[in-house]
């Protein structure tokens, strides 16, 4: 497991809710750890990938009466963790010691939530999630050649959409983004009120100013509202967890939810995002350190980094190591 | 059995033998480099050519010409590849050959003057065959140790060498003999022991470890039980983790044709393999504390010890001192 611990005690995002049905099991990997992810009577559970027995991989094995049963001997778990059946010895009491690895799982925003600590807090808020005028499409998981700090700043970066995304987000002649104030909290940081001109800010195809809201909510999640000046109540919100699957590997998924254009069909929304995480995979794969840099003397900023620069010093303070330099 | 020993002198490998890819450093345990190791099938070497193939991390070359003489040696970088036509093999790096039970033995080291008995393979009525030769991405000791397992058979082999809810393993016996780790009276229940058996059958079995990375089966042949037919792996260490699993079949069997007998085999190496695969660490840890062991696994407990008393270090992980 990769030692940082302010990741090793927070949140992470390992799956969509989906991916793991009743009985099912499946194996993810969260900072450089393989997990066992499986679900018994609605019920969630994440281990440590590994049958203490032989080293062997739990999530090869099958969900049954009495809990996950490993591939290789049958060894049997409950929902706690205990061994409850050795097969082999079907009368004797399993020992003790044999038992699985047990961390945290939960179930938010239709995402699968794992922390390999001691979670300090709750899994990240999405009150978009909860509203009935929403709808909710889901990009990704997005794969990254990257770490995990790299792709969310990229998230959080406005001064890129006119170069990257032309024709979409922004247009290089128009390119100015206006001054933003960034409040900065122990909990994370908000930045309100960056407008920018974008040909297509939302997938219906329609130009104009667009007024962007920036949130990160935790070291690897982040949020962003997209309004419209004189539209007053259509929003498209996006809520944005970066799974850091081991320090050079990171898992993007990302909710998109409308209030409006609900013409605009669930499949074609979706392609309209993912042309966007397309045009961003090769930039972010392409930085160089690999290791996002807290120093802020150690890369050039400027007036329209705020975002960025905040994220990195908020990141400093609580401590991070992982994907940072 | 000499199991210790220096370096043979003359054909020491170094660093440039070593292939790309492979862990940085040759084999350092002087247990292994000093053994024979299996490195082909003899009916699978290509006649007065070069063949290839990864032993203890090093590039070996090896040939059988046309008059049945085998050779091995240690390729030099850029020495001509595989297949390439061979009239002799080169002077330099000369290993020891030896032709044995249908496979191509050598050594790095100064191996001892015989192998492994194995009596049996000259039984007249017995048919020795090669059933295949598996790349499989772990090390030997764990080939071996799975090999000697009955308790995994009714889920990695369901329907073939065990079934539920036929999981019980009832105690068996367990020795060192002769410097061999033998296990015997090892009964279980067994819906097809073997490609000529017709229907489920309260087999007993006995297993032989004469080798740290050789692993014999044997069991009542069905047309003859007073003769066993065998079944072995022995596994070629490539790299310490990464071995040829040579899987050797000698049985009694008038009815199955060859492809039958090594189909059986196969099907059942194929089901072993993802298991082997994914099992973390690779190495076989020899600490006995190490992975929760019960009564049943009493064969792997002492396969284990016997590692460690042996002094192995090469595809394990040594217990602390």
């Amino acid at each position: 497991m990769i030692d940082d611990p302010v990741l090793v005690d927070d949140w992470h995002v390992v799956a969509r809710a989906g991916d793991v049905g009743e009985s099912q099991v499946i194996g993810v990997r969260l900072l450089g750890e393989d997990l066992a992810v499986w679900r018994r009577n609605g019920r969630l559970m994440a281990w440590r990938d590994l049958c203490p027995h032989r080293g062997t991989r739990l999530s090869l094995g099958r969900v049954g009466e009495r809990g996950l049963a490993c591939p290789y001997h049958g060894w049997t778990y409950d929902e706690s963790g205990r061994c409850v059946l050795i097969p082999s010895r079907p009368e004797q009491k399993p020992p003790e010691r044999a038992g699985a690895t047990v961390y945290r799982a939960t179930e938010r925003h239709g995402l699968i939530w794992v922390s390999l600590g001691e979670p300090r807090r709750g899994v990240p808020p999405f009150e978009e999630w909860d509203d009935p005028s929403f709808r909710h499409v889901l990009g990704g998981p997005y794969e990254f050649r990257a770490g995990a700090p790299r792709v969310v700043e990229n998230f959080l970066d406005v001064t890129h959409l006119p170069f990257v995304h032309e024709g979409i987000l922004g247009d290089p002649d128009r390119a100015e983004v206006g001054a933003y104030e960034v409040e900065v909290t122990p909990d994370g940081i908000t930045a309100r009120d960056i407008r920018t001109w974008a040909p297509d800010p939302d997938g219906s195809g329609v130009p104009g100013p667009a007024t962007w809201l920036y949130r990160v909510l935790a070291p690897l999640t982040a949020y962003i509202s997209l309004s419209h000046p004189g539209r007053r109540d259509d929003r498209y919100a996006m809520f944005f967890a970066v799974t850091p699957v081991d320090e050079s590997a990171s898992v993007g998924w990302m909710w998109n939810s409308l209030n409006y254009n609900h013409d605009l069909a669930d499949e074609d929304f979706l392609a309209y995002v993912d042309e966007i995480v397309g045009q961003d995979r090769p930039i972010v794969e392409s930085q160089r350190p690999e290791l996002l840099p807290l120093d802020l003397q150690a890369e050039l900023h400027v007036r329209g980094d705020r975002t960025s620069i905040a994220y990195r010093r908020w990141l400093k303070d609580l401590g991070l190591t992982f994907g940072t330099a | 059995m000499s199991m210790t020993g220096p370096r043979a002198e003359g054909a020491a490998p170094s660093d440039r033998h070593r292939a790309e890819g492979a862990a940085p450093g040759l084999c350092e345990d002087p247990v292994i480099w000093n053994q024979w190791h299996v490195i082909s099938a003899l009916d699978e070497i290509e006649v007065g050519a070069v063949n290839e193939t990864l032993l203890l991390g090093a590039r070996v070359g090896f040939t059988v010409s046309g008059d049945g003489e085998p050779a091995a040696w240690l390729a030099e970088p850029g020495a001509p590849p595989a297949g390439t036509p061979i009239g002799r093999p080169p002077e330099s790096g000369e290993l020891p050959t030896k032709p044995e039970y249908g496979y191509l033995w050598t050594s790095l080291g100064a191996p001892p003057d015989e192998l492994f008995a194995l009596p049996e393979y000259h039984h007249p009525r017995r048919r020795n065959m090669n059933a295949g030769s598996i790349l499989t991405a772990t090390s030997a000791p764990r080939v071996v140790e799975n090999f000697l397992d009955l308790a995994h058979f009714p889920y990695v082999h369901a329907g073939s060498l065990g079934l539920e809810p036929h999981t019980e393993v009832a105690d068996y016996d367990v020795e060192v003999v002769g410097g061999e780790v033998h296990a015997t009276k090892c009964d279980f229940f067994v819906p097809l022991v073997g490609a000529n058996f017709g229907g489920p059958a309260l087999t007993r079995y006995r297993y032989r470890v004469p080798h740290p990375f050789c692993v014999m089966l044997y069991y009542d042949s069905l047309p003859d039980p007073s003769i066993e037919d065998v079944v072995a792996v022995w596994a070629q260490p490539m790299t310490a983790e990464r071995v040829r699993a040579h899987n050797y079949m000698g049985v009694i069997d008038d009815t199955s044709t060859d492809n039958e007998i090594k189909r059986y085999q196969l099907l059942i190496f194929g089901q072993d393999k993802p298991i082997l695969e994914n099992q973390n660490p690779k190495r076989l840890p020899l600490d006995p504390r190490a992975e929760t062991p019960i009564r049943a696994d009493k064969s792997a407990i002492a396969y284990r010890r016997w590692l460690a008393d042996l002094g192995v270090t090469y595809g394990v992980i040594p217990a602390a001192a």
